[in-house]
């Protein structure tokens, strides 16, 4: 960017193996979150690989790939950074799309500008002690430009992407809020004459002062969260002026996730396994064949290796736990037959 | 003194019907201002009708004063208009005069005032007024130039600044100057610390880093530690340790956008690239170096050559022209000599 002079990281958002409709609108949330630095109509074909993607990317200046690939278990959305990069393997347990949220809210708000800037991102409850979370923080300040305290407008920090941990649950939040300033004492009606562009209808008021008196002083909200009140160092869009009192307010849009990491690998979707949820040990052999397999029985293959076959194990219900990571038994399906299942 | 009695008036009575005669000379139409009594019109105000009226007036006049001009009867001298317009003026100025002196009746104001007034503004003349006018006029020019040169010097101001703002952004000096100085941008008031979850994280922001690229190894020596942490990390005792210290420091810096050179056939095979590019290149350059010579030498054989072309071909047309005169009908060439001639 001209401003920090440091590359601006761009990204790819795309999909391995055949999304269902769901997953598909999740990966359009997903970019249209990532605006300004994505590529929001990439096309995907069927017969592209992660290594096409990774070559266009050099040129391109493309730098983190987020994929989401869907198995029986649960789709997984994977973070890497593109050469050689890390990569983190989230499980996402369950997902909201924007258009849920849209439903959802009585007043759903997401102009197009919004999406002209790049999001903040705040992080919660990552304790950089643990190793896999401080890369998680890392890898998330890194996807988005950084900013120069100096020289940016306030008035451009439209959106903010918020990542909460919960170290009991080890599961992460993932919410996409936009922002929006409001300033703070004054009357509901003056605020709504200084904030819209809309001329107020004053047909029903008997005299011009009504209209300051009728909806009292001070808005309804005004009780809660003192600690929402800033002073603006900048202009913040209409009526909120530099160094003046303004309620900082969020609305939801976009995507909802509730992701639990699972796995870190060195490189791109290759390379060793520097940690795992449910340990390195009991997964190692995994590390070397497809973990998930994918919902059709086409064996699309996403790390470039060849399916190969299962080795025997001694315990039919330790495979399965080791795999799937429950009982055998408890979950929707009976999954003991897989084994018997011939590969091919 | 009798004989040398100097009689001053009469001296002066010569030089003023000098003068006089002088100014007869010259035609009124350029010794004298135009006539201030022909107002100017307004043009823009007027309908079509008006101005159509106007248009013929001014016909009329012109026709009517280019014929008193040139009528014999009608003539005056340079001199006697002069004299006519003063009258004239002086009539205007008296009406004037008596028109204010009804004014400032009807305000109040005593007799006594009027009698040194009306003398002062009785000196007005129409060339008083002229000159009055005319010094407005400078005036008022005055005052134009002198803001033209201020909004001119102002311009050429921002000019400089800004030329100078753009120079001082990229030095560095500069730039470590304004650090100290008061910037206005989101670091917020220090009255109001919002008070932060020791376990927040925000995105990232830049820290002005001045280091940026001292270290910057050689690929050789890149490739050596990298095949040195390959070894280390064969090697079984401490091998583990070291290889995952490594993974996980690796991971962080090219996380946050680092490159980390840790893979010794990636560096083997950028430097082999490079090495190749420099051969080609050197290669290219010692061809184009030898075949300079040679390339040089063929030209001037191909000029050398056309020129003798162009030589022959003239010496080719001028015989073919002295031959062409001998193309008698009935002969054919130069005399070819008798059959029997001794050869």
């Amino acid at each position: 960017s001209h401003e920090t002079g440091e590359k601006i990281p761009r990204s790819f958002v795309i999909g391995r193996g055949k999304l269902p409709v769901l997953l598909r609108n999740l990966e359009q949330d997903l970019r249209k979150l990532m605006l300004p630095h994505t590529a929001l109509h990439l096309k995907e074909s069927g017969k592209n690989t992660l290594k096409d993607f990774v070559h266009v990317a050099g040129p391109l200046g493309v730098s983190h790939f987020v994929i989401l690939s869907n198995t029986k278990n649960a789709p997984y959305m994977k973070v890497a950074r593109s050469p050689h990069g890390p990569t983190m393997t989230f499980k996402v347990h369950d997902f909201c799309l924007a258009a849920d949220v849209a439903r959802a809210l009585l007043r759903y708000r997401a102009p197009p500008s919004i999406f002209k800037n790049p999001p903040l991102v705040v992080l919660n409850g990552f304790n950089p002690a643990e190793a896999h979370l401080k890369l998680v923080t890392i890898m998330f300040q890194n996807i988005f430009p950084v900013i120069d305290v100096k020289k940016v407008k306030l008035s451009l920090c439209q959106r903010v992407l918020l990542l909460n941990y919960d170290k009991d649950t080890k599961v992460i939040d993932f919410r996409h809020y936009a922002i929006s300033a409001q300033p703070v004492g004054v009357s509901r009606g003056i605020r709504k004459l200084v904030q819209r562009t809309k001329i107020p209808d004053l047909r029903t008021l008997n005299d011009v002062s009504e209209f300051v008196t009728k909806s009292g002083y001070g808005s309804e909200s005004e009780a809660e969260n003192e600690s929402s009140r800033v002073t603006l160092p900048q202009d913040y869009g209409r009526g909120n002026p530099a160094s003046q009192q303004s309620a900082v307010k969020l609305h939801e849009i976009g995507p909802r996730m509730t992701l639990q990491l699972v796995k870190v690998e060195e490189g791109l979707c290759s390379g060793a396994v520097m940690f795992h949820e449910y340990g390195i040990e009991e997964n190692k052999k995994k590390n070397k064949k497809k973990k998930e397999e994918p919902v059709d029985d086409m064996d699309v293959d996403m790390d470039g290796e060849e399916q190969h076959e299962e080795e025997e194990e001694d315990d039919d219900a330790d495979y399965y736990r080791q795999e799937v990571g429950e009982e055998p038994g408890e979950g929707k399906r009976n999954f003991t037959l897989l084994r018997q299942v011939p590969c091919f | 003194m009798g004989c040398l009695a100097i009689d001053l008036a009469e001296i002066v009575r010569a030089n003023s019907r000098y003068f006089d005669e002088l100014v007869d000379l010259i035609p009124p139409k350029f010794y004298l201002p135009a006539d201030d009594n022909v107002e100017k019109q307004w043009v823009f105000g007027m309908t079509k009708r008006e101005k159509r009226e106007a248009r013929r007036l001014t016909k009329e006049h012109s026709k009517k004063a280019r014929r008193d001009r040139l009528d014999p009867e009608k003539f005056v001298t340079t001199l006697q208009v002069l004299q006519q317009r003063n009258e004239v003026a002086e009539a205007h100025a008296e009406k004037e005069e008596e028109d204010e002196e009804a004014k400032a009746e009807e305000n109040g104001e005593g007799d006594a005032e009027q009698a040194p007034v009306a003398g002062t503004e009785r000196v007005k003349s129409s060339q008083e007024l002229r000159e009055r006018l005319h010094k407005r006029i400078e005036a008022i020019r005055a005052e134009r130039r002198i803001n033209k040169a201020r909004d001119w010097q102002e311009r050429t101001k921002d000019a400089s600044k800004k030329r100078k703002k753009s120079e001082n952004k990229t030095t560095l000096a500069n730039k470590r100057q304004k650090q100290g100085h008061k910037e206005t941008g989101i670091v917020p008031v220090s009255s109001e610390k919002v008070p932060v979850a020791s376990d927040m994280e925000f995105g990232r922001v830049k820290i002005d880093s001045q280091k940026r690229t001292l270290n910057r190894k050689s690929k050789e020596k890149l490739l050596e530690q990298a095949t040195k942490l390959q070894k280390d990390i064969q090697d079984t005792e401490k091998g583990k340790d070291v290889a995952s210290k490594h993974s996980w420091d690796a991971a962080l810096s090219r996380a946050s956008g680092q490159k980390v050179f840790d893979n010794p056939k990636l560096l083997r095979q950028s430097l082999k690239r490079e090495h190749q590019r420099r051969e080609k290149s050197a290669k290219k350059w010692q061809d184009r170096h030898d075949s300079e010579a040679q390339r040089a030498q063929e030209k001037q054989q191909t000029r050398a050559s056309h020129i003798k072309e162009r030589i022959d071909a003239r010496k080719q047309r001028l015989i073919a022209k002295r031959e062409k005169k001998l193309m008698r009908p009935g002969f054919e060439g130069r005399k070819a000599g008798f059959l029997n001639e001794a050869k």
